[in-house]
């Protein structure tokens, strides 16, 4: 039970981009990232209801799974640069989110108060490794693990809907279009909007929502699938 | 042909205040009023004064972060003596964040219905085990939310509460709640906390009303009569600090140690803290005999 905490905390929105940095998304895909995370930077700047609640953790994925940016508060971070490499591994990149949003909550100090974490996942292809990755998928969202959390799944180019319906658990969508790299900044677009959207709900009451920012033309929503 | 965005003032007069600021407080907060909701409630409200043998202060105060967005506050206070009875009840509630234009209609409707449904149950009524009789209040509020709600989105009234009935003959002080609000005792000491709290993460979707069964989510507790010098009803963004924060909590024990008036009480809440954007109200009872 959470009584009174003995120092000075602050409640936190840690979110996670887990984000598909293999052989496919090399080139503009890639580039179309990197250039999108300074927009995220700036509104942690500039939008005081994000800077205050906002800690960002940047994770990618490929045949394993490595941490370009620990839980962090951006106005203080330098942004990592993200480059592609090897095959798709979905499985590795679970394990890593599971451990690094503990890690990372916990670093926060004892009695830190924090909202449900949010990651957004994002890929182009399919998982193929050969471990299975619903194993890892299922430790990552079990609701006993009391840090949880949501995922909202984006996928364009080759990223297989089943698999995105699956991998989320409040939202999955498939971005439209044929030009990945558009495809890449819509879904960093939507992915910062939504950052800033839900932290507003957040500061406004204790039951804050998860709020999916989305421009309905551009995107295909998918259905949410159990783990099977 | 499209309109200017509106541009504030570079400056905007308030009050001095020596509330404090504990970690890193934002610029570029806005003030906007909501001018499409005729259903709005005022951003401060406040009131202080005798109520029975008791001295009471209130305030709500709306959050930076529905006057940033240009929403609506959804907390609400409530308090209530009974002629018949000479119970004395008081509540705090606060609508739920996700229905952004109605809920403070459900604050308000809940606050004051339970107030009244605790004042005017007779003091005999509880007894050695007050649960009936708070559920019976409980239940009354609830059943006045449906009758309210619009049958198509009952839900845009969800709320949450924590009420008391004030001590009498001896007796000791009860208190309930469904949700995320909160209460405190105020004693030499400084604060204590009344009902726990859950770990885990702020956002968890938890018990309100309207609800189909009213009392699975009702927590009840007593304090024995003298526990506390006062009691502190507070919604969930004021909780919050007093729970994170020693600072803030130095801050209201210092300012609460003796009855206030109303602008002593707003300025007590006008401390800022970093991540706490959220609607501030607390209801302060102080228990005779005062100093």
């Amino acid at each position: 039970m959470a009584q009174f905490a003995e120092t000075e905390s602050h409640p936190v929105f840690p979110v996670y981009l887990l984000i598909d940095v293999s052989y496919s998304m090399a080139g503009a895909p890639i580039a179309a990232v990197n250039a999108s995370l300074p927009g995220l930077k700036h509104v942690i700047d500039e939008d005081p209801m994000v800077g205050e609640l906002a800690r960002v953790c940047i994770l990618s994925f490929a045949e394993d799974a490595r941490i370009e940016l620990p839980l962090a508060d951006l106005q203080y971070a330098e942004l990592p640069r993200l480059e592609s490499r090897g095959n798709t591994n979905f499985a590795a990149a679970f394990a890593l989110a599971r451990t690094e949003i503990e890690a990372g909550i916990r670093a926060l100090g004892t009695g830190t108060r924090f909202y449900r974490p949010v990651v957004f996942f994002m890929s182009d292809g399919m998982h193929n490794a050969v471990e299975d990755w619903r194993d890892p998928l299922r430790a990552l969202i079990d609701r006993n693990w009391p840090f949880f959390p949501e995922i909202v799944a984006f996928g364009f180019g080759d990223a297989d809907a089943e698999a995105l319906g699956t991998i989320a658990s409040r939202y999955a969508f498939r971005a439209n279009g044929e030009d990945t790299a558009a495809q890449v900044q819509e879904i960093m677009s939507t992915l910062v909007r939504s950052i800033q959207r839900t932290s507003g709900s957040m500061g406004s009451g204790g039951q804050g929502e998860l709020v999916v920012d989305v421009e309905p033309s551009k995107y295909t929503p998918l259905p949410i699938l159990e783990v099977k | 042909m499209t309109r200017a965005e509106p541009v504030p003032p570079a400056f905007v007069r308030d009050e001095d205040t020596t509330a404090p600021t504990v970690g890193r407080a934002a610029h570029g907060f806005r003030a906007s009023l909501d001018p499409a909701n005729p259903l709005r409630v005022p951003s401060v409200v406040a009131d202080a004064g005798q109520l029975g043998p008791y001295w009471v202060a209130a305030a709500a105060l709306t959050g930076l972060s529905h006057l940033h967005l240009g929403t609506t506050g959804q907390d609400r206070y409530s308090f209530h003596a009974d002629a018949s009875t000479q119970g004395v009840a008081v509540t705090v509630a606060d609508g739920l964040g996700s229905r952004p234009r109605t809920a403070q209609l459900g604050a308000d409707t809940l606050a004051r219905t339970l107030s009244q449904a605790l004042a005017a149950t007779p003091g005999t009524a509880f007894g050695s085990d007050p649960r009936p009789a708070v559920a019976a209040a409980v239940a009354i509020a609830n059943e006045r939310l449906c009758d309210t709600a619009d049958p198509r989105g009952p839900e845009n009234l969800a709320s949450v509460f924590a009420a008391a009935r004030l001590p009498e003959s001896g007796g000791p002080l009860i208190l309930a709640r469904v949700g995320d609000c909160s209460a405190f005792g105020l004693g030499p000491d400084g604060f204590f906390p009344i009902f726990g709290e859950k770990d885990g993460a702020l956002n968890e979707p938890g018990a309100y009303l309207p609800a189909d069964d009213p009392l699975t989510g009702l927590e009840l507790r007593t304090v024995p009569a003298g526990g506390c010098r006062a009691l502190v009803l507070a919604t969930d963004g004021l909780a919050e600090d007093l729970r994170g924060s020693p600072a803030i909590r130095d801050w209201l024990a210092a300012r609460w140690e003796r009855p206030c008036h109303t602008m002593w009480m707003l300025n007590s809440l006008r401390y800022r803290r970093q991540g706490s954007h959220d609607d501030r109200t607390a209801l302060v009872v102080w228990f005779p005999p005062f100093e």
